[in-house]
């Protein structure tokens, strides 16, 4: 990859501003206005009315990618399926209901929380959200043999491209002894021994109330606000919310700044590629840390190729074959940020230097202010532009609600981002950007394909 | 059906490009969100709509215009794209609309169709007055010259290159090319790498000329920046025009060239396919005008039964017989006639069962109306997939320009959103038996047929006669 954004003429930039003849504010309020409340039980209800004619809710339950085990890889997935296929009032599957009506039902798996989407006119809006919960609550395990069918049939062909095979690696190193380690789809031989009791007892730790997030967008109205409390009130079961990354007998993953010139893990696999794939990671801050925002800027000026949801994994997601650009994944703790370089027009070791070179640049120098302020807007036009559905912003939302700001978090990111300095972008480059991985995928001999 | 932006019939005909940009970031004291519905005519004749409101903190700013791709004498293939790239790269003041975009992280779009152009942006909200502004400017003072239009040559070319790889905009311009037998639809809105080669900077500032006209456009915005970029329109636009570009015509556009379409055509005997290489065929069948709104509603609703993929019948059919292949298909609402495309392709694909599933489908709605319990279900779907259509700010204000383009635009299923407008009224006016004579008056015939590799003759029509019209 060639790291273009530092080497962008910053002349374009200057030129607008010229142009425009003033600068733009940013407003410390950039969406609508959101309110949360807390049932008894613990669960959180956030919403924000934002009009139209479509309720959309996310249901972020506890659970993920990181609280799979070696034994167990993609149960997370086989769970969540069973919630869809989980029958309403002993007729048609959620899904199927859903579809029905041209409603939205969906599931992502994050690392540490499993995302239930619904988006329904509000007519059906209650119903099908009564079938979601009840389903959350008691996945219908008579569908555990077609979803863990599904899920094989998906985990034998998920890591053939070469970008999740590249993100693959780097997550193997990085997060090795947590869950997260382990590809998204699942593994085949564990995925082979998963029973419906295996299933049932990972769905069980949705059924905590306290951790449970429910965040609500669109046309949401007293009524919906009413659906939506009558629903999670009945949630019962009590329980702390189990956030943690890694389990007692895992291994938390650390970052230390390290030299420049430490290089750590380099992990090589092939791939039926005409030229080799390199991903380059670094550890990276979670988004609730105080460097997050300076993390968004680093990338925007490393050439940003996707958001955080790029590779996620979900009933409605596939996986990307290809990916070029840095891939900042916030969501894990610690985050990690991922830089793809895709070697048909360099070298794999001319864009490695290339890399390296500019890390190395944000580490060693203060940037100047106009790079500085390129990146700032960079990131700032990233963070809006990654909103543009009710999906989009009902996620947004649900991790604001959990984050140590609640709901403003949303607002205060750009905020934040406005306020990094050439001396953050050094300090947080210094302490991150070092002891990368290097995952390469490269093209396949006549032997091995 | 409704124009699904940047889904089906976008991706066909159009390619996004992007930009971005802005200045100093600093925090204001006031809130930035707005709520706002406006509409109307500036006295230079530019036509607005803004949509205020909605859950993404973005501005989708968009220009929409009413004319014909390959140029007013129909002998310019490309000649709209061409004019649309190279106003984004003008980069007068050392900043073009695409490095305005692009330092913004916003995304910069030139969407082009054969009877409409568009040229957008999507920007952080807070950015919105000053990238209208900007739109306004570039667009309708032009400063095109031979550095802006060997810029937008590049990128043409290049895009080019790439839509001959893409066999959903193959079918869908080959679908036109057979339906209609004059007019802008005939011709790839890409243009071919000799009309690129031929057309000069004098071709493309006299188009742009004849046809970025505020009289013939649409300033389309939708977005929590709606009260900046609604400020922008109402104050800066008219002052700004006056100063009298050559594009700057108070004068309203030339008309789009009328198109002639074809009667009738005649059935395509496909090939039976076995080889695994990548097969394509696609149907098309001639629809109402858009001035017939109810029936251009009905064939929506037809269109989402039948068609919309993981949940129509058709697109449920193509999926369960060959799941390895795509599928695309929508009634393209237009000003006259409309058109119900329906498109196959993949890797090994049997183009007889392919086309098989299709027509059982349809046969299904031609030969009998749905049932009532089935009819309120679909109805239902329906409405929520067009609403789901529109969320976000993009989609929003491409709607509102679609149905401006297109002749009708107090049409667009925008105000849906709001439980009231024309689209609304005919949505709300559909029933079983209505749709079914709709079904049978437009789908009964023998459609328009394409497939790649040409079997033999490649596209199937009965060529113009006496009596097309």
């Amino acid at each position: 990859m060639r790291n273009r954004s530092l080497t962008l003429t910053i002349a374009t930039c200057v030129a607008w501003i010229a142009l425009i003849g003033a600068a733009p504010v940013l407003p410390p309020s950039s969406f609508q206005t959101a309110a949360m409340e807390r049932l008894p039980n613990g669960t959180t209800i956030v919403s924000q009315p934002t009009g139209g004619a479509l309720v959309a809710v996310e249901v972020v339950v506890p659970v993920g990618l990181a609280q799979q085990t070696a034994a167990n890889a993609g149960i997370a997935g086989v769970a969540a399926q069973l919630v869809l296929s989980t029958p309403i009032d002993g007729g048609a599957t959620l899904a199927d209901a859903a579809a029905a009506v041209g409603a939205t039902v969906t599931y992502t798996l994050d690392p540490l929380d499993t995302r239930f989407y619904l988006e329904a006119q509000a007519p059906q809006f209650g119903h099908l959200l009564h079938g979601l919960v009840t389903a959350i609550n008691a996945p219908d395990l008579r569908g555990f043999s077609a979803a863990r069918a599904a899920a094989l049939a998906s985990a034998s062909t998920a890591g053939d491209g070469p970008a999740i095979a590249a993100l693959d690696m780097l997550r193997q190193v990085t997060y090795a002894g947590t869950g997260y380690s382990y590809p998204d789809a699942g593994r085949q031989i564990s995925l082979s021994k998963l029973t419906a009791s295996d299933a049932s007892t990972f769905a069980s730790s949705y059924r905590t109330g306290p951790s449970t997030i429910v965040a609500l967008e669109g046309a949401v109205d007293s009524a919906v606000m009413s659906t939506v409390r009558s629903e999670f009130g009945k949630v019962a079961t009590p329980g702390g919310r189990v956030r943690l990354f890694s389990s007692a007998t895992n291994a938390q993953p650390t970052t230390k700044a390290q030299p420049p010139s430490t290089r750590g893990h380099e992990v090589v696999t092939h791939r039926a590629v005409s030229a080799p794939w390199v991903a380059v990671g670094y550890p990276a801050p979670g988004m609730y840390a105080s460097d997050y925002p300076v993390m968004l800027v680093i990338e925007a000026l490393l050439g940003r190729g996707g958001d955080v949801h790029s590779f996620s994994l979900g009933s409605a997601n596939s996986l990307p074959d290809e990916f070029a650009g840095a891939y900042y994944q916030f969501e894990a703790q610690p985050g990690m940020l991922a830089i793809f370089l895709n070697g048909s027009d360099t070298s794999v070791d001319t864009a490695v230097r290339d890399l390296q070179s500019a890390v190395n640049r944000l580490r060693s120098t203060t940037l100047s202010d106009a790079i500085v302020d390129h990146g700032r807007r960079l990131a700032v036009g990233q963070y809006f532009a990654s909103v543009s559905t009710l999906g989009d912003a009902a996620w947004l939302l649900g991790r604001s609600a959990a984050s140590p700001d609640g709901p403003n978090f949303e607002n205060l990111v750009p905020v934040r981002i406005a306020r990094v300095s050439a001396a953050d972008i050094q300090r947080v480059a210094r302490h991150y950007l070092t002891g990368e991985i290097l995952g390469i995928v490269l093209p396949q001999t006549s032997t091995q394909q | 059906m409704t124009y699904r932006p940047r889904g089906a019939l976008a991706a066909l005909f159009c390619s996004a490009v992007l930009l971005a940009s802005v200045a100093n970031i600093a925090e204001a004291s006031t809130d930035a969100a707005s709520q706002l519905a406006e509409s109307g005519t500036r006295a230079d004749g530019l036509t607005y709509r803004i949509i205020g409101g909605g859950a993404s903190p973005t501005e989708a700013i968009e220009v929409w215009f009413r004319c014909p791709a390959d140029g007013y004498d129909g002998a310019r293939p490309g000649i709209a794209r061409l004019a649309a790239l190279a106003i984004a790269e003008d980069d007068r003041g050392g900043a073009s609309l695409r490095d305005i975009a692009l330092a913004s992280g916003g995304e910069l779009t030139v969407q082009v169709f054969p009877a409409a152009t568009e040229i957008g942006i999507v920007v952080p909200a807070y950015l919105s007055g000053a990238v209208q502004d900007a739109m306004l400017t570039r667009i309708f003072h032009p400063s095109v010259d031979d550095k802006a239009v060997k810029n937008a040559k590049l990128r043409l070319a290049e895009q080019i290159s790439l839509s001959g790889l893409e066999p959903d905009i193959y079918l869908r311009e080959r679908t036109f090319a057979a339906i209609f037998s004059n007019g802008p639809y005939l011709a790839s809105t890409f243009g071919t790498a000799a009309t690129l080669d031929a057309a000069t900077l004098t071709d493309v500032q006299s188009f742009i000329g004849e046809a970025f006209r505020p009289a013939n456009a649409l300033a389309a915005s939708a977005g929590l920046g709606s009260m900046d970029a609604y400020g922008a329109i109402a104050t800066s636009g008219p002052n700004q025009l006056q100063a009298g570009a050559a594009g700057a015509s108070p004068a309203a556009g030339m008309p789009v060239p009328q198109s002639s379409v074809r009667k009738s055509f005649a059935p395509v005997a496909l090939p039976v396919d076995s080889s695994p290489d990548v097969h394509a065929v696609a149907l098309g069948w001639v629809g109402p005008p858009i001035s017939d709104e109810r029936a251009a509603t009905a064939m929506d609703f037809l269109s989402d039964y039948l068609l919309r993929d993981g949940y129509g019948t058709a697109a449920q059919a193509i999926a369960k017989a060959q799941p390895r292949a795509s599928f695309d298909g929508q009634f393209i609402t237009l000003r006259d006639p409309g058109v119900m495309f329906a498109g196959v392709w993949g890797a090994g694909l049997d183009r007889r069962a392919a086309v098989a599933s299709i027509r059982a489908a349809v046969q299904r709605v031609v030969d009998a109306p749905l049932s009532d319990g089935d009819f309120a279900q679909a109805s239902i779907a329906y409405r929520t997939h067009l609403l789901h259509d529109m969320d976000g700010p993009q989609s929003i204000a491409d709607n509102l320009g679609w149905y401006f383009a297109q002749g009708a635009p107090q049409y667009t299923p925008v105000d849906m959103m709001f439980g009231a407008g024309v689209y609304d009224s005919a949505a709300s006016s559909l029933t079983p038996g209505f749709v079914h004579d709709i079904a049978r008056r437009y789908l009964s015939s023998e459609p328009a047929m394409v497939t790649s590799p040409d079997a033999g003759g490649s596209v199937a029509w009965v060529m113009p006669s006496k009596g097309d019209r």
